[in-house]
């Protein structure tokens, strides 16, 4: 949301999320390396190194990819949302430790360049057991390169938010890489099942959460809105909207977020400008419509952010007739001004709220 | 959900029913960070007893051989009929290469052959499971002495014992005998391949119900190297037909040619007692 | 949602193959370094940690036997095993014979080696090349 890329603050809580994710690693390395030490007085650190780093980045990768849909089921996932880049980065660079020493332990001071080592020591891409698999774990580590250094709002800027989302949304091919990667590596060596259970437990894990927030969001994005009228949509009843909070429909794949504040009601799109955070599950502070994921702001008037920043959203006719709200799904260009349509509150209700 | 329960990231504070809950959810992902560190750490295989003395240089005097591979054979004493008993330390290089470019250098450096010359040479021994061998590195000059030429006395024993059919995993015996862990298997199968392409010899590793294993050179029918013919085989299962001669003491197989070695699958296992493998151990008596 | 149905069907199949495909090594039966048969009787038998070691005789105590049973793998770069009388050195040894992978080895021991002499001589593994010796065993 800044309209210029100074060194980010760190506020209290960005760093008791930092201080957490370097608790987290350092606990992690110290418990495999200890134990591997101490059940094998004949182990080789480099090996400890490589599959502590590995498993690590691998833990954390879960990790990262269960937040989104943990959120969407529960919202008090939200501090974990908020700074998870912070955890893609720590995870890149903990699987660049990995690749690294991995690179240098199995292909360098040999008579091929390491790097065309790594792709023409074994050959057999037609093989499954026999399959490259590190090539498959380099492949996994350029696009987790790519989203660490694009990482910054700079980038998503720059690139535009469809780009950086797009360039994003190939972590699921990373992850399957990743898995593939660990199955046609160690685990085509290793005896014991822990290892292929514990990824198979994981992949299960990450698809039914995906799976599960995806059908709720599927379900609300199919309520049919049947009465219609001069191209407006009959969405609910004024009351149904709570004050400084909003409700979110779906309307012809349109998301609209339709806020009450100082009862009056207004829609704008739901999509933050910033990361697609779902807007209509904000709130109004200070006057301003909040995005719930990374607290990017925008005027409910006019969809604005707040000068100095630029960022615009749609916005949509809405007028109450009675206790009805009705909704014009056609989007506003970005950043239309149109007034709030004021709520008709029954006399009973002013007498009430008087009392 | 008043306005305190709304979470905003830039704010200092969390409010109380979020910090609450992300409290419970750290101390969750700090637990199942030591419970996965524990269980995939005890899980895994038993590292190998092999011993690279990386840093530590030792003398080594005795004969050199360059066939069947780079190797100096030692004396290590004299049994109740008075007869010399040695041990062949194959020599290897210095990275993922083989010992033939270091030797061939020092010959042209000294104009000496050393072939069958008793030499004193300095390197940094690696060795597992009864096997040894010596890494020797142009850094380290290390041929430390030529003494004098070995009588015939010194040649190696042979013994032949038959054509067979041995199944095993193709191995860099380096990596294998000491510098890695593991040194075998699929995850170090890149590196294998690598130290094979640059010189080092391959070596068949044989285990049978017990966990028991032997070592076996592979060489060509005529001695040649089969370090290019054997890359594509390494760190799978495979089977070797061979001739199979004891010099002194490590085997050798000698391979007709790539055609004799073929990948067994899961299901081509042949299973012990029958009648390929059960001809071996007879054939030593 | 359509990358993860996607990854519904893609990842169990991915992991099942690759998991069917695990490679399973062959057992052999191993070419032993001796293949010397044992002697009936045993006359002495000592056990460590790593080997057990048996003196063995015919019944006319004609013929003597040593068989080391290697069960773990060395850790040495060399061991060989010689009769060395108690109070003398390594240097006046007779070699015995050389343990090398895990497994049994035979070696034949001279008429010296009577039971008379058990007290006298001691069994040393050495490993020559570090001038180390591994272990002692007195019967």
């Amino acid at each position: 949301m800044g309209v210029s890329y100074l060194a980010v603050g760190w506020n209290r809580q960005k760093k008791i999320y930092d201080w957490f994710i370097f608790a987290f690693c350092v606990l992690y390395l110290s418990t495999f390396i200890a134990i591997t030490a101490i059940s094998n007085p004949d182990y080789t650190f480099e090996t400890a190194l490589i599959r502590s780093t590995a498993t690590l980045a691998i833990l954390l990768l879960h990790v990262i990819l269960s937040i989104g849909p943990l959120t969407r089921i529960n919202k008090k996932f939200l501090p974990l949302l908020y700074n998870r880049r912070h955890l893609g980065v720590t995870m890149f660079t903990i699987a660049l430790i990995h690749g690294s020493f991995s690179i240098l332990q199995f292909h360098a001071l040999g008579n091929v360049n390491p790097f065309v080592s790594l792709f023409t020591a074994n050959t057999q891409y037609n093989s499954v057991s026999k399959f490259p698999f590190q090539a498959l774990g380099f492949f996994a580590l350029v696009i987790f390169f790519l989203m660490a250094i694009t990482s910054h709002d700079f980038w998503l800027h720059t690139l535009s938010p469809k780009i950086w989302k797009t360039l994003h949304l190939f972590v699921y091919l990373a992850y399957f890489l990743v898995i593939m990667h660990v199955m046609l590596g160690v685990v085509q060596y290793e005896t014991n099942p822990v290892l292929f259970v514990m990824v198979l437990a994981g992949a299960a894990a990450l698809i039914t959460l995906h799976l599960v927030a995806g059908t709720r969001e599927v379900r609300k994005d199919n309520q049919l809105f049947k009465l219609k009228s001069e191209g407006f949509v009959y969405v609910c009843e004024s009351r149904d909207v709570p004050d400084n909070c909003a409700k979110i429909f779906c309307i012809d794949k349109e998301r609209i977020a339709l806020f009450r504040f100082e009862d009056k009601l207004y829609a704008i799109h739901n999509v933050c400008k910033h990361q697609g955070g779902p807007l209509g599950e904000g709130q109004i502070i200070d006057g301003c419509i909040t995005c719930p994921w990374h607290g990017y702001q925008y005027l409910p008037q006019n969809g604005q952010s707040p000068l100095p920043f630029k960022e615009k959203v749609n916005t949509y006719h809405v007028k109450v007739a009675g206790s009805q709200v009705w909704l014009n799904p056609q989007p506003l260009p970005e950043g239309t001004e149109r007034p709030g349509a004021a709520i008709i509150i029954p006399d009973n209700q002013i007498i009430e709220n008087v009392k | 959900m008043s306005n305190n329960d709304f979470y905003i990231g830039w704010m200092p504070k969390a409010p109380g029913s979020f910090a609450r809950h992300t409290k419970k959810v750290i101390i969750a992902l700090l637990i199942l960070a030591v419970t996965v560190g524990v269980l995939l750490a005890t899980a895994q295989k038993k590292f190998s007893t092999g011993q690279f003395e990386f840093g530590r240089l030792t003398n080594i005097t005795g004969v050199y051989f360059k066939e069947p591979v780079p190797a100096i054979k030692v004396m290590s004493g004299k049994d109740l009929l008075g007869r010399a008993s040695y041990i062949t330390i194959p020599l290897i290089g210095y990275g993922k290469f083989g010992a033939g470019g270091i030797i061939l250098d020092l010959e042209k450096e000294k104009h000496l052959d050393l072939v069958k010359k008793e030499i004193t040479l300095k390197g940094t021994l690696l060795y597992n499971d009864g096997k040894l061998l010596m890494q020797i590195d142009a850094a380290d000059d290390p041929l430390v002495s030529v003494n004098k030429a070995a009588g015939e006395n010194i040649l190696p024993l042979q013994k032949e014992l038959g054509e067979q059919t041995i199944l095993g995993e193709i191995v860099d015996p380096k990596c294998f005998f000491g510098v890695m862990k593991p040194g075998e298997g699929k995850p170090h199968k890149d590196c294998a391949i690598r130290c094979i392409s640059g010189g080092i010899p391959p070596v068949l590793k044989v285990i049978n119900n017990e966990g028991e294993a032997n070592y076996y050179l592979l060489m060509g029918a005529q001695g040649e190297k089969m370090n290019q013919a054997v890359k594509e085989f390494v760190a799978a299962p495979v089977a070797v037909k061979a001739k199979v001669v004891k010099y002194d003491d490590w085997v050798i197989l000698y391979v007709t040619d790539k055609k004799s070695i073929s990948p067994v699958s899961a299901r081509q296992l042949i299973k012990p007692g029958s009648q390929t493998i059960g001809c071996i151990a007879p054939c030593l008596k | 949602m359509q990358i993860w149905t996607a990854l519904a069907v893609l990842l169990p199949l991915g992991i099942i193959v690759a998991w069917m495909a695990i490679p399973k090594y062959p057992m052999q039966t191993l070419l032993q370094p001796d293949a010397e048969k044992p002697l009936p009787e045993i006359l002495k038998q000592r056990t460590k940690d790593n080997y057990i070691v048996f003196i063995r005789s015919n019944r006319q105590r004609s013929a003597f036997q040593l068989e080391w049973l290697n069960k773990k793998p060395l850790t040495w770069p060399t061991a060989t095993i010689y009769k060395v009388q108690k109070g003398s050195t390594i240097n006046n040894g007779i070699l015995i014979g050389r343990i090398e992978s895990r497994g049994t080895y035979r070696f034949a021991l001279d008429s010296t080696f009577q039971i008379a002499n058990f007290s006298k001589d001691q069994l040393i593994l050495y490993d020559f090349i570090h001038q180390q010796i591994i272990d002692t065993i007195n019967f």
